[in-house]
Parts: C-alpha cells; sequence; structure tokens
C-alpha cells in the first residue's frame, strides 16, 4: 500500500462503495496517522453518495509481532463492543482480500480527538481525566466470558497469573538471550502468584496513547489487538506502569494524574474493592510484559530486517522493564 | 552485556530516518553519545563481581549462567548472595539506563 496514491485510493472507495451499497464513493485524502508501532493507521477523508466520509484505516506493518489477535477478530471484537455501546470507534468494514490495497485492514469511523501522549503528559495533572478513564477500563470489565460473538478469543484462563508468566515465558525462550533481570522477575512473580479471580475481557494495552482525548474527557478506546480474557487487575497493573508515563513519573495514573483518582473511578463504576497488592503484582507483570513485547518489537529490526529507528530504539526500552522488574519485586 | 542494538547501528538508521522522525534521530544520538561517554566500565565490573561466582568467562556466558541458575531456584533464599545479585543486576539495568533513558532514572535513587 502507497497511503495517499490515487490508485489507492480509487481501489478503498470501490471497496468502501461495495460493502455500504453506495452509489459513489471518493478519497479526496489519505494520510498516515503517527501512533501506534504495531499496525499502521491511515486517515481517509472524502465523499459517499454526497455525504462526507471520514475513516481510519488500520493494517498490519512491514513485519509481525506475531501476537495478539488478527485485524478481522480485532474488527469483530469492535462491532461487539460498539454494540455493546462501550466508547470504541464505530466499525465499518474488514477487508481480507489482499487484492485490494495489498494488505488486509479495516476501516472505522473517525472519533474526536488526540491519542498523542506528548501534550497530556505536558498539561497540568488531571485527575478528572484519571477518574473518568478507570470508569472507562470498568465498562470494558463488565464484559465477561459468555458472549458466543467473541468465542475466537478462546476460554478464559483457569489462573492468569500463571498462564501469563507461562506465555512470556515461551516468548522469551524464543528470543534465545540471557536475560537474568527477566528470569528473576518470572521467579518472582511465579512464587507470588495470586489466587486467580474470575475472567473479565482485558483490554491489554490500556494506556496512555490507546485512548482519544478531546477537550479533557476520553471519547475512545482503541488498539485492541491485545484483547484477551484475563484478570481485571492486568490493565490496572499496565496502565499505572512507570513504562507507561511518558516521562511524568510521578503520575502515576499513566503519567497524567494521580492513581488515587484513576482506582477511585475505576472501583466506583465496576463495584469492586480493590486490593493493592494484587495491582502491585500485576504491574510487576506488565513490566515483564512489556519487556517481551520491546524485545519483539526490536527483533522485527534485528532478525525480521525491517528498517525502523523506531522498532530499533524499543529495543533499548528493555531496561526500563528489567529495572521494574527488580524495584517491584524488592520485598518478595 | 549493553542491549543491542548498539551505537552503530542506530546511527545508521538515523541517517537514513526522514526528517518527521527527528525526535527519535534525536534520540538516537543522544544515546550514541552517552554510550561513548560512559564506555565499557560498569559492564566490566558487573562481569569481574559474575566471575567471583562463575570462573573466568565472558559476559554473555556469565549472564547465561547466573540466568539459568535463577530459573532454577538456586537464590530463592534470602541471603546475602540472593542481596547482592539484586544490587548487581539493578546496577546493570541502571547503566544502560543511564544510556538510553536516564529521565527514566530520576527518584529512584540510581540516577
Amino acid at each position: 500500500m502507497n497511503a495517499g496514491d490515487g490508485e489507492t485510493r480509487r481501489r478503498l472507495a470501490g471497496v468502501i462503495a461495495r460493502a455500504t451499497g453506495a452509489t459513489a464513493a471518493t478519497i479526496v485524502a489519505m494520510e498516515p496517522v503517527a501512533g501506534g508501532a504495531v499496525r499502521r493507521h491511515s486517515r481517509l477523508m472524502g465523499d459517499i453518495d454526497g455525504a462526507s466520509l471520514d475513516l481510519v484505516l488500520r493494517t498490519g506493518g512491514e513485519t509481525a509481532l506475531g501476537l495478539g489477535l488478527d485485524l478481522a477478530d480485532e474488527f469483530t471484537l469492535l462491532r461487539f463492543l460498539h454494540g455493546e455501546r462501550l466508547a470504541v470507534p464505530e466499525p465499518i468494514l474488514y477487508c481480507g482480500d489482499p487484492a485490494a490495497i495489498g494488505a488486509p485492514f479495516h476501516l472505522t469511523r473517525t472519533v474526536a480527538g488526540s491519542a498523542d501522549p506528548t501534550p497530556l503528559v505536558a498539561a497540568a495533572a488531571d485527575d478528572g481525566l484519571a477518574e473518568r478513564l478507570g470508569r472507562m477500563l470498568a465498562s470494558i470489565h463488565g464484559i465477561v466470558p459468555s458472549p458466543a460473538a467473541l468465542a475466537f478469543l478462546g476460554p478464559p484462563p483457569a489462573d492468569p497469573a500463571r498462564e501469563r508468566l507461562a506465555e512470556f515465558r515461551r516468548l522469551l525462550d524464543a528470543v534465545d538471550e540471557a536475560r537474568p533481570a527477566a528470569e528473576w522477575g518470572m521467579r518472582a512473580l511465579l512464587l507470588r502468584a495470586p489466587p486467580p479471580a474470575s475472567a473479565v475481557l482485558c483490554h491489554g494495552d490500556f494506556r496512555t496513547g490507546n485512548y482519544l482525548v478531546a477537550a479533557g474527557r476520553p471519547t475512545a478506546v482503541l488498539d485492541w489487538e491485545f484483547a484477551q480474557w484475563g484478570d481485571p487487575d492486568e490493565d490496572l497493573g499496565w496502565f499505572c506502569s512507570r513504562c507507561w508515563r511518558f516521562g511524568a513519573y510521578d503520575r502515576e495514573a499513566g503519567g497524567i494524574g494521580t492513581r488515587a483518582a484513576f482506582e477511585r473511578g475505576y472501583a466506583a463504576a465496576s463495584g469492586r474493592r480493590l486490593d493493592p497488592e494484587r495491582v502491585h503484582y500485576w504491574e510487576a507483570m506488565a513490566a515483564l510484559k512489556w519487556l517481551v513485547i520491546a524485545l519483539l518489537q526490536r527483533n522485527r529490526f534485528l532478525v525480521q530486517g525491517e528498517r525502523s529507528l523506531d522498532l530499533a530504539l524499543t529495543g533499548r526500552r528493555a531496561a526500563e522493564c528489567e529495572f521494574e522488574l527488580l524495584r517491584l519485586t524488592e520485598l518478595w | 552485556m549493553r542491549d543491542p542494538p548498539e551505537a552503530a547501528q542506530l546511527l545508521a538508521l538515523a541517517d537514513a530516518s526522514p526528517a518527521a522522525e527527528w525526535h527519535l534521530v534525536r534520540r538516537a544520538r543522544d544515546i550514541a553519545v552517552r554510550e561513548q561517554g560512559f564506555g565499557m566500565t560498569a559492564y566490566d565490573a558487573v562481569a569481574a563481581e559474575l566471575r567471583l561466582l562463575y570462573g573466568p568467562l565472558d559476559g554473555a556466558r556469565l549472564l547465561r549462567r547466573l540466568a539459568a541458575d535463577l530459573r532454577a531456584g538456586r537464590f530463592d533464599a534470602p541471603d546475602p548472595v540472593r542481596a547482592r545479585l539484586r544490587h548487581l543486576l539493578l546496577a546493570l539495568a541502571a547503566q544502560k539506563l543511564r544510556e538510553s533513558n536516564p529521565d527514566f532514572l530520576t527518584g529512584t535513587g540510581f540516577a
């Protein structure tokens, strides 16, 4: 796909017209959207039967991470969540035909707001936003493992912590490099695994950068490729991880506000009483998870050969995760 | 012991990066400058400590032995050896961060 070229835009317009039954669709602009280290995004603007069209196209990168939902399943999940009135972009269509633009893609309606973390962490701390995000996460966790529509997520884990550890162990072994800090962390996490909680739908990457904000309010949650059934505290630990505060390290809730505000919003909307020790455990697990993903991202450059400075630099973030794993397991 | 990709690879990518990636280019160049400034002293010190435990092995083999022992639970007992190893691993991670993202260490006691 060559974003923005006339042939690609013409083909996309054809796909949209056929899928929606429109007489005519035109795409006048197709611009890359920043963000999304795993997948790529473009904004499409034009018209469809005389009405304005404003969509986001999401497709794979040059190389694959080898983790998470494929675009078809992610689209199905978005359709389900949109039907449940969760704050996600409205899914429009999925196209698995590589002949259309060279790779599978899906389209969603553009939602107002920005996901750019830089202005969010540069602004004054915003506990109101943190509390709203806590409420938003609780609404995601309201989805429990029963809908047949989500069968592609597989059965819920009987023991989320131990199953995550087994998965990360397998992935780290495949990377095949000695990482004593990771071993230290995995051993500590194994010996301290909490009793299993009832599984809920976890976003899997709920963090600053993956939600849109307009006028100080979150408008949509993006990037669902890591969604899976899991322990609800997994998402809380991930959101509060020091690795996802974008330099605003003293603001424990995603670099934008206090942990207390975020957890207050979550607890109020979910009705759950949070256990700080469990959240702490999952925050340590978040460091391990991000370590695994950072190494896999780095290997898209080192092993798969994708010439990307962003991917290469992601490999140098592994030290953040190791430092956090050691720090968070200090008293165990 | 330093994580790949090292400075030379980052600089090669930075030189070929589009102008829109200026912030990534700047980060890559900053890492390269810091790596050169620090040299290998801190990594050599970690290796020297590990050789007391494992003998005269190179850095990669030392890390592999330690990783295998940690996985096997050899250092589970809360004793001075475990405390020393934890301190050593923290020192190693902190040195990597001094090169790749020193701000991350702010307020941690390792800055």
